[in-house]
């Protein structure tokens, strides 16, 4: 065995490293280069014209631009500062993280600590709101929070003012908080299952308070895993576009819908600027994350503690459960039930015409047309493919990222890139250096159809997975590595018998969203796709959008059944293995 | 020259391994690029497959013979709509009437897919676009900076129809672009909303901005929405290049918002967010077939006018088959198929003498006053009236 091992730990290792960084090249970094490269070109020549210019637009960067070459206005204005495009973007990201962490924390809490029928379902299904397409949110909240939604009949009904949210700030945040809260409870209780139950339980035996306990003892280290959430949310809501648009329209635009405006504008120059500009802020403040992770040192569960019954005689924290759980109700299930309801309902009422109408798409499309079902098979093997390569590739780079060497933080800040990067840029890029190809050896190369969307979305995926894995195997104990290795074992031994089941839980959370990051993705599928038969549910979907909703409406649901199971079957395939923490 | 000849680079790098990933023989002067018509010296082959296909690539003498395949590139609802689209219709009426094999190719870009493929030194591949918007065309011609244009006339002594197509609805001065449909911009009210709030149908675009219609209307966005941006020309032909952004900022005071595309817009509208929405006067087409309540689909004309949505087709410079697109734009504009295509398309024919069933004119309703800004108009003006106007509404 030692042999293989050695064989493996020499061969296999670097022969992955090797294989990582070909699939990041080809499928990342020279397409986004070639666009990005235009942000300093201009007539041909290398200028930084256009960064000069966008930093000192008062459009941009509201007063603070202003200020740049009149410092005065900073007093004369006060306290009215235009935020500007950049100000509103990060205000909104940041009021989006913190809405996110607040919904999102008493979740983590709920899963790691309380035990009630349906657990670890719910828990699966945590990944759920990242598939949906943002048109199927659309829908599911405007159901739910608008003028005449669920919401608003019951204030009304019991004589409280009507809530105007479409529009509006309120209800970006509470879009946004849809999508990551749910991200931030699931990695935050993967963290909260590996707190050793000896700790809290010393310190209360000490004389500490409940609060005092969580506070000192299990709030420490919770504390990674809710900063990875907030800062993987607050760079989601900084890139956001779409739901942005859909919900706030375009005067709560964010900088990603000028990206998108500029490309379609042919101006690719502003395009590629602002797009540097957005990669620089968030991988600026993911290193800053990363500075204060490597101080961490998380220790892992000796012994988890053990979980209370949900249900059971009413007391201070079932209370809080329960009233959680409302709120809970309110902003994921409503709106999700809202979509499915949309889908069985035409102004007849009742109707499964929806459905029909996919049954006879499937049976009587043409062959240059959308079915639904190659859509589902698509997508499921799309799915499956993004986790063959995303979770080596994340577990390979978090090993990496807490290995002792110079240069590594670079390294590890610079493997979250494929997060910070516009995805309106990703998809240019793609299409220009990938679907219309690249000369080589006097040939040119197109690179397009199922490898190329795999690759696309496993290259979009990892980052998860890096990043929840990492601070766990970052928390493991030297001295324990240490040990083994003394006793022999060889490092690849160390690796797959001491370090990685105690990342199991991390991984885990990483594949779900991995995996729901493959089903929902649609800018880059769509480009990939182009012209050939490799559609996805989220194509589907977007060409079954018609003057009526309902047929998109029903292939969201389908959508949403299939991730539904799928994730579950995840789930239970880690527990099947005993994987499971 | 072989453009589509593809081969499959077994064993060529990480590229070739993948299914739907080629090696294409790099031209050394690719006709594309060049922006000439002139035959190139060293492509002994390229003219030779003018007319034929190219399908194969067996170089015998029979390709002639073979049924060539058109590749017309359109946007996705005309081929893939959930409701009705002509494309399969199309498709097997040409086909039975013609030898040659239609090929739909819909790009999620549209029209700027092709751009961008020119831009990038790419060849275009495929043969003929159908459904130009004068806006498409424009951006064409300034994104192509003064090389050969994308497009390229036709005879049109060769299409029989050509005499009766409606006069206003060219809108191409180089005539590369043929009209063969059309549709009204329009508003789509709730007569139920409006009577709720207690007001009548709103008749002028003031109205939109006053007070009884606040919070009214719902505009899809005009950076990602052809029926936005032409609505936004429509009140720049309203209120004149000066005063049109003092117009938007008093729509937008009084609670117009801008959603992101039309199926945003429309899905608020339907959801009852706002009793106004901007969108097609063929709305109450939609409405009748699924026995919608049509007090929810009232359209409107601001003004008493109406902006005209115009759709083109042109074969683009490259193509090698010629012979069929002339074909297909012959076909497409005969009476009998304009009336069924505008019916699937749920829209206008192009020609005058196309017959549509009485009912159908009864739900497509026409302004009177036709508004529309033809090329001239446009180029050099379309994105500062945009671009002027983003900023504006999303200046915080």
């Amino acid at each position: 065995m030692d042999r293989s091992g050695r064989l493996l730990e020499r061969v296999g290792v670097p022969l992955a490293a090797v294989a990582t960084l070909g699939l990041l090249v080809v499928m990342f970094f020279y397409p986004v280069g070639t666009v990005l490269a235009e942000s300093v070109r201009v007539d041909g020549r290398f200028s930084l014209e256009i960064f000069r210019e966008i930093l000192a637009s008062e459009f941009y960067f509201g007063t603070a631009a202003v200020a740049l070459s009149d410092p005065a206005v900073l007093v004369r204005a006060f306290p009215d500062y235009r935020l500007g495009l950049f100000g509103f973007t990060a205000w909104q990201a940041l009021l989006s993280t913190v809405a996110s962490v607040v919904l999102g924390l008493p979740g983590a809490w709920i899963l790691a600590r309380f035990e009630f029928p349906g657990r670890r379902t719910v828990r699966s299904l945590t990944a759920l709101p990242f598939v949906m397409p943002t048109i199927m949110v659309a829908i599911g909240f405007l159901a739910t929070f608008g003028r005449e939604g669920v919401v608003n009949q019951v204030l009304l009904a019991v004589g409280l003012p009507r809530l105007e949210l479409l529009g509006t700030l309120q209800i970006i945040v509470l879009a946004h908080a849809f999508y990551d809260a749910p991200l931030i409870a699931r990695i935050t209780a993967a963290a909260w299952e590996g707190v050793d139950a000896g700790m809290p339980e010393t310190a209360r035996s000490l004389g500490a308070s409940r609060l005092r306990a969580f506070r000192d003892v299990t709030l420490p280290q919770l504390l990674p895993a809710i900063l990875t959430g907030a800062l993987l949310t607050f760079i989601f809501s900084f890139m956001s576009f779409a739901i942005v648009l859909a919900l706030g329209g375009l005067q709560k635009a964010t900088i990603e819908v000028w990206v998108f405006h500029s490309v379609e504008q042919l101006e690719y120059g502003t395009a590629a600027g602002l797009a540097v500009l957005e990669i620089v802020f968030s991988l600026a403040l993911t290193y800053a994350y990363l500075q204060y992770e490597a101080r961490q040192r998380a220790s892992s569960a000796a012994r988890p503690p053990a979980r209370k019954r949900l249900f059971g005689r009413l007391s201070a924290d079932r209370l809080a459960v329960f009233a959680y759980g409302a709120v809970a109700l309110v902003v994921f299930v409503v709106p999700i039930a809202s979509m499915v309801l949309a889908s069985l309902t035409g102004p007849e009422g009742f109707t499964l015409r929806n459905y029909a109408f996919l049954v006879e798409r499937q049976a009587e499309a043409y062959d240059f047309q959308v079915k639904p079902l190659t859509a589902v098979q698509n997508s499921l093997l799309f799915g499956v493919g993004t986790l063959a390569l995303a979770v080596p590739m994340g577990v390979l780079l978090a090993v990496v990222s807490t290995r002792g060497f110079r240069g590594r933080k670079l390294v590890d800040t610079l493997a979250m890139a494929p997060f910070a990067v516009s995805g309106v840029v990703v998809g240019l890029g793609l299409l220009r250096g990938l679907v219309f190809g690249f000369e080589a050896f006097g040939y040119r190369f197109t690179v397009s159809g199922a490898l190329a969307i795999v690759g696309a979305h496993a290259v979009g995926a990892y980052p998860f997975v890096t990043r929840t894995v990492a601070p766990a195997l970052a928390g493991i104990d030297d001295s324990m590595l240490e040990s083994a290795r003394s006793l022999g074992a060889s490092r690849t031994r160390v690796l797959l018998d001491v370090e990685l089941p105690i990342v199991v839980p991390g991984i885990l959370a990483g594949m779900a969203f991995a995996f729901a990051l493959s089903i929902g993705e649609f800018d880059s599928t769509v480009i990939l796709a182009t012209g050939g038969s490799e559609y996805t549910m989220p194509v589907a979907m977007n060409r079954f959008r018609g003057r009526r909703l309902g047929p998109a409406t029903a292939m969201g649901c389908v959508l949403l059944a299939v991730t539904a199971v799928s994730f579950v079957l995840i789930d239970r395939l880690g527990d099947g293995r005993g994987l499971n923490g | 020259m072989d453009r589509r000849r593809f081969i499959q680079a077994a064993g060529a790098g990480l590229a070739g391994l993948a299914a739907g990933c080629t090696a294409e023989p790099v031209d050394e002067t690719p006709t594309e690029e060049s922006g000439d018509a002139t035959p190139t010296e060293g492509s002994g082959d390229g003219s030779s497959s003018e007319g034929g296909s190219t399908d194969t690539a067996t170089p015998t003498g029979t390709t002639r013979s073979e049924t060539p395949t058109l590749r017309i590139g359109t946007y996705g609802s005309f081929v893939d709509a959930p409701s009705t689209s002509p494309g399969g219709w199309v498709k097997e009426q040409f086909e039975s009437e013609y030898d040659a094999e239609i090929q739909w190719f819909a790009p999620e870009g549209g029209m700027n897919y092709f751009l961008q493929r020119r831009q990038q030194g790419v060849t275009i591949d495929t043969d003929l676009y159908l459904g130009l918007t004068p806006e498409n065309l424009v951006t064409a011609d300034t994104g192509v900076e003064g090389e050969e244009s994308l497009f390229t006339s036709v005879d049109t002594s060769r299409l029989s129809n050509v005499s009766n197509v409606v006069e206003d609805y060219y809108f191409d001065p180089q005539d590369r672009a043929i009209p063969f449909g059309a549709s009204y911009i329009s508003l789509v009210y709730n007569q139920n909303a409006l009577d709720e709030r207690g007001v009548a149908a709103p008749e002028t675009f003031e109205d939109l901005a006053s007070d009884p219609y606040e919070d009214g209307l719902l505009v899809p966005n005009p950076q990602n929405s052809e029926t936005g941006l032409e609505f936004l020309f429509w009140t720049v032909d309203q209120f004149g290049e000066e005063e049109y952004l003092d117009y938007w900022s008093r729509l937008i005071d009084n609670g117009t918002r801008i959603l992101q595309g039309w199926s945003a817009a429309y899905s608020a509208y339907s959801n009852d967010e706002a009793p106004m929405v901007v969108s097609y006067s063929t709305d109450q087409v939609f409405a009748d077939r699924y026995d919608q309540d049509m007090a929810r689909h009232q359209v409107g004309f601001p003004n008493d006018t109406g902006y005209a949505y115009l759709e083109g087709m042109a074969p683009f410079a490259g193509t090698d088959q010629m012979d069929a697109a002339v074909d297909f734009m012959d076909f497409i504009l005969q009476p009998d198929i304009q009336a069924e295509v505008a019916q699937r398309n749920v829209a206008l024919p192009a020609v005058s003498n196309a017959e549509l069933p009485s009912d159908y004119d009864d739900l497509v309703h026409e302004p009177e006053t036709v508004v529309s800004y033809g090329y001239d108009e446009l180029v050099g003006n379309m994105d500062t009236w945009l671009n002027d106007w983003s900023q504006q509404v999303a200046s915080n």
